[in-house]
């Protein structure tokens, strides 16, 4: 084994390769593949500012704010990586408009077995995919069927203080992840009606989420 | 120039002490210029009758001197009210005494009770001084007084009075005292009026600041030992380092803060560039890639979606998705084989020849370009990877250290507090020990600052009287020798030296000049050279005593030079061997036989009836001329007449007679009075002897 065999990816993807295959084999059982490019990276995105709820670790903790989703470019070529690698399967490509080339993903023939094994063998991968379960139902169910631009309603992406071009930093403090305050903000105020909302949060937000793009 | 007391006449009524004769109960008696010879025996009231005269003319004040003046304040202190009254059974409930007496022109009449020495009548010059209480007549007495003697204060008079007229026996020295002669010579030799009465204040006053200051600086001192003993206890020096490790932590603490601050600037910001070149590259690869696919799709019409992806990219120089490859060789080869029209894989011809239908050749320049901004901007974001990871790893350590720094900072501010419960305000206590240590330091300076002030005026003062007295050196050195030429067998002389001294007790002080004469004798082993014996011990008691009194007569000569003036002696032969009585005698006798406008001068002195022959010698009637001869070395000049021996009685104030007789008198009445007579006339003994 080489030295730069063994040294960590800085941008942790090995983290984010589990977190995709995670996330779409939470949506292949669901019957909700293939993901378009737009939804896999807002489901990420949310991922990591919800994961708190779930206490599973986030990969990344912040996001260039540009355009109307949240896109990690350097997880792109990850997510590309593992489609011909046989883990993941591009069931078609939207070559339509200028830029925004679109690839639609499903799990592959490895992915699947490697999927179950990391359920199998770890903790964390089995709160990630329950993170992953509850926000690809929520999400699926309302919005991200239809809808990607989440950018202007989602509480950090969406924070007016941030302007384009700059970064959304939701991993510094605590108290500056807003999508975790509108999360905690819903519990409290429906913990006297359901004291157990608390495991509900995700699907809160999404709700929030959904309701509000249905204003827009 | 001042004016000296000079007694008339004394009586003393209803003082058990002195019970007179039948016919003249109590004491009256006129002094006479010249000789006066108080005469008595052990108990029969010499003693008291002398402290009767000092106290009617300074009443129940007195000037502090036991054991030299030194440095004490020079003011008047309380005397003994009720000295005389303990010395008699009826508690001298009536007692007074008068005195008349002369203070240069003015004439005085006093009478003040012996039980409490409060004055009772007071007349200056034949008018009655009115009052209401004794306090007044005080006030007005000392007033005429000042006036009369031209002095700047009773103070002053009290003072002549102990060091220079009265010689009583206590011994007060003026010689042997260095700090009684300096204000004694200012007195008498100084300008009188404010400079005086300035230069006691400020004397005062400087004693006062000394007396403070070491004060103060006991306290300071017992302060700055208990900040030292709280600082010094375990407890204290735990809760000092405590704090001292607090403070440096906590400066730590804002300074990594600050750094944490700096880095996360500089790391957010090149995070953001990051990212946004990453975006930049990610969208132009997007963007090339929907453009390359037309090529594509028509050179491999039969490729589907996945394979068409794989190939733009690859193409957009995002590198091989299947393996990882990012290298530009592979990019290049691939290339080439589309270039000639071959299948990038195997090589073999393309499937669809109609070239011309996508070989744009405006499309490949802006593909070109496409490619060199890709290009531009991976290199931007390649040269800004190392500075973000430094950035980061900065970041990391300051932020562990700041966390690290902080638990320090905890645990310290923990430890402290458990001082603070087991001992309670331990460090407020360390904090109001030194402020307080710090105001009493103040105080400290604040009073040297005072005393620095005072003495700037003081100097000026003391500068301009040693002048004065310097300008009159050599006529006191003069007069001096005149009086004491022929009593001792040493020569001897004074010698005009001011002393530099300090006032009081502190050693680090300015020093100031005071006047002063230092007397100088030849001795036993120095016989030629006269030497410098400033101190009392050096010479003989008897020595000590006549060097003073010959000083006090110089003094008295040339203060009051044609004015008379008094002496008031207490036993002067108490501490002379025989052969010394002579001399001594010649010594009072050419004082009191000044002439001139001084010839009403007078000298008084108490003696006893005993065989040391002093009454005799004092009236000039010294029975044995030989011996006379033997013992003083120079033949006598300007030695004053005998005292006719009808003249004498009036010279002599005879306790045999007027005194409470006491058992001894009583029993050996007749042989003291003989002895008496022997003493007074000394003549008609030798005669009847011969």
């Amino acid at each position: 084994m080489t030295k730069s065999a063994i040294q960590p990816n800085p941008n942790g993807a090995g983290m984010w390769k589990a977190w995709v295959l995670l996330c779409l084999g939470e949506a292949s059982r669901m019957g909700l593949t293939p993901l378009a490019t737009s939804q896999l990276h807002v489901v990420l995105y949310l991922a990591n500012t919800l994961a708190d709820l779930f206490e599973v670790t986030r990969v990344r903790g912040r996001v260039l704010k540009h355009g109307p989703f949240p896109f990690f470019p350097d997880v792109q070529w990850e997510i590309d990586r593992l489609a011909f690698s046989d883990v993941l399967s591009i069931e078609k490509v939207d070559f339509g408009a200028k830029n925004h080339l679109s690839a639609y993903y499903a799990l592959g023939d490895r992915g699947a077995d490697i999927y179950e094994g990391l359920l199998t063998q770890a903790e964390e991968a089995r709160r990630t995919a329950r993170l992953f379960r509850e926000l690809v139902s929520a999400c699926f169910g309302h919005f991200l069927g239809s809808r990607t631009d989440i950018g202007p309603i989602d509480a950090n992406y969406g924070d007016a203080n941030v302007m384009d071009g700059e970064v959304v930093d939701f991993a510094e403090w605590k108290d500056e992840n807003m999508n975790m305050q509108v999360a905690q903000h819903l519990i409290e105020r429906l913990r006297k009606l359901r004291p157990s909302v608390g495991r509900d949060g995700v699907r809160l937000y999404c709700d929030y989420l959904d309701k509000a793009m249905g204003l827009s | 120039m001042a004016n000296f007391p000079v007694f008339d006449r004394v009586r003393v009524q209803n003082y058990a002490m002195y019970v007179g004769t039948p016919s003249s109960p109590g004491l009256d008696h006129a002094f006479r210029s010249g000789v006066n010879v108080i005469v008595g025996i052990n108990g029969l009231g010499k003693t008291t009758l002398l402290n009767i005269l000092l106290r009617a003319l300074t009443g129940a004040s007195d000037i502090p001197g036991d054991g030299g003046l030194g440095d004490k304040k020079r003011r008047l202190v309380p005397a003994d009210r009720s000295w005389f009254r303990r010395r008699v059974p009826d508690d001298a409930v009536s007692a007074e005494v008068t005195i008349w007496f002369h203070i240069g022109v003015n004439y005085f009449e006093l009478t003040r009770s012996l039980a409490n020495l409060d004055i009772l009548r007071l007349s200056v010059d034949q008018q009655c001084v009115p009052s209401t209480s004794p306090t007044e007549f005080e006030a007005a007495y000392r007033e005429h007084v000042i006036q009369a003697a031209g002095l700047s204060s009773f103070d002053d008079f009290v003072f002549l009075l102990r060091y220079v007229v009265f010689y009583l026996e206590d011994r007060r020295s003026l010689v042997w005292d260095p700090a009684a002669q300096g204000d004694i010579l200012g007195i008498l030799f100084g300008e009188q009026g404010a400079n005086r009465k300035e230069y006691v204040e400020l004397f005062n006053e400087l004693l006062s600041k000394d007396s403070e200051y070491r004060n103060m600086f006991a306290v300071v001192n017992k302060r700055r030992k208990e900040v030292e003993k709280q600082v010094g206890s375990i407890e204290g020096g735990q809760v000092d380092m405590l704090i001292k490790t607090l403070e440096e932590r906590r400066k730590e603490l804002s300074e990594l803060a600050e750094h944490k601050r700096d880095v996360a600037r500089d790391r957010d910001s090149l995070r953001e560039q990051i990212e946004n070149r990453r975006r930049e590259i990610h969208d132009r690869r997007a963007e090339l890639s929907f453009r390359l696919n037309t090529f594509y799709e028509s050179f491999f019409p039969s490729v589907n979606d996945a394979g068409r992806y794989l190939l733009a990219h690859f193409d957009a120089g995002a590198g091989c998705l299947v393996c990882g490859s990012r290298e530009g060789q592979a990019v290049a080869r691939v290339a080439a084989r589309l270039h000639i029209n071959t299948c990038p894989m195997c090589e073999s011809a393309i499937e669809n020849d109609s070239s011309a239908k996508v070989h744009d050749p405006n499309a490949g320049a802006l593909i070109e370009e496409q490619r060199a901004a890709i290009a531009q901007a991976e290199r931007d974001l390649a040269a800004m990877l190392t500075p973000l990871e430094d950035a980061e790893r900065d970041y990391s350590e300051t932020a562990a250290r700041l966390v690290a720094v902080t638990a320090d900072v905890m645990s310290l501010e923990q430890q402290l507090q458990k001082f603070g419960q087991t001992i309670p305000d331990a460090v407020e206590k360390r904090n109001e020990l030194q402020q307080r240590l710090l105001s009493f330091e103040a105080a400290l300076n604040q009073i040297d600052v005072e005393r620095i002030e005072l003495t700037g005026q003081f100097r000026a003062l003391a500068s301009a009287i040693d002048r004065e007295v310097q300008s009159v050196s050599a006529q006191v050195e003069e007069k001096f020798g005149k009086y004491i030429q022929g009593f001792l067998a040493e020569r001897c002389h004074v010698k005009y030296t001011p002393r530099q001294s300090r006032i009081g007790q502190r050693t680090a002080t300015e020093s100031f000049p005071f006047p002063h004469f230092v007397p100088a004798l030849t001795s036993g082993v120095h016989r030629n050279n006269a030497t410098v014996r400033e101190l009392g011990q050096s010479v003989s008691e008897s020595q000590k005593e006549f060097i003073d009194l010959a000083f006090r007569m110089a003094l008295l000569e040339l203060a009051a030079p044609d004015t008379p003036a008094m002496l008031v002696l207490e036993t002067p032969e108490a501490s002379l061997d025989s052969v010394f009585v002579p001399r001594a005698a010649d010594l009072l006798r050419r004082f009191a036989s000044r002439t001139n406008g001084a010839a009403a001068t007078k000298l008084i002195a108490s003696s006893n009836v005993n065989r040391e022959q002093m009454i005799p010698a004092l009236f000039g009637a010294y029975p044995d001329r030989r011996f006379y001869g033997q013992v003083v070395d120079e033949a006598p000049q300007d030695t004053p007449a005998t005292v006719p021996m009808e003249e004498r009685a009036k010279h002599v104030l005879d306790l045999l007679s007027i005194a409470a007789p006491t058992r001894a008198l009583d029993r050996f009445r007749e042989a003291y009075e003989e002895e008496r007579d022997h003493a007074i006339y000394p003549e008609q003994y030798a005669v009847a002897s011969s």
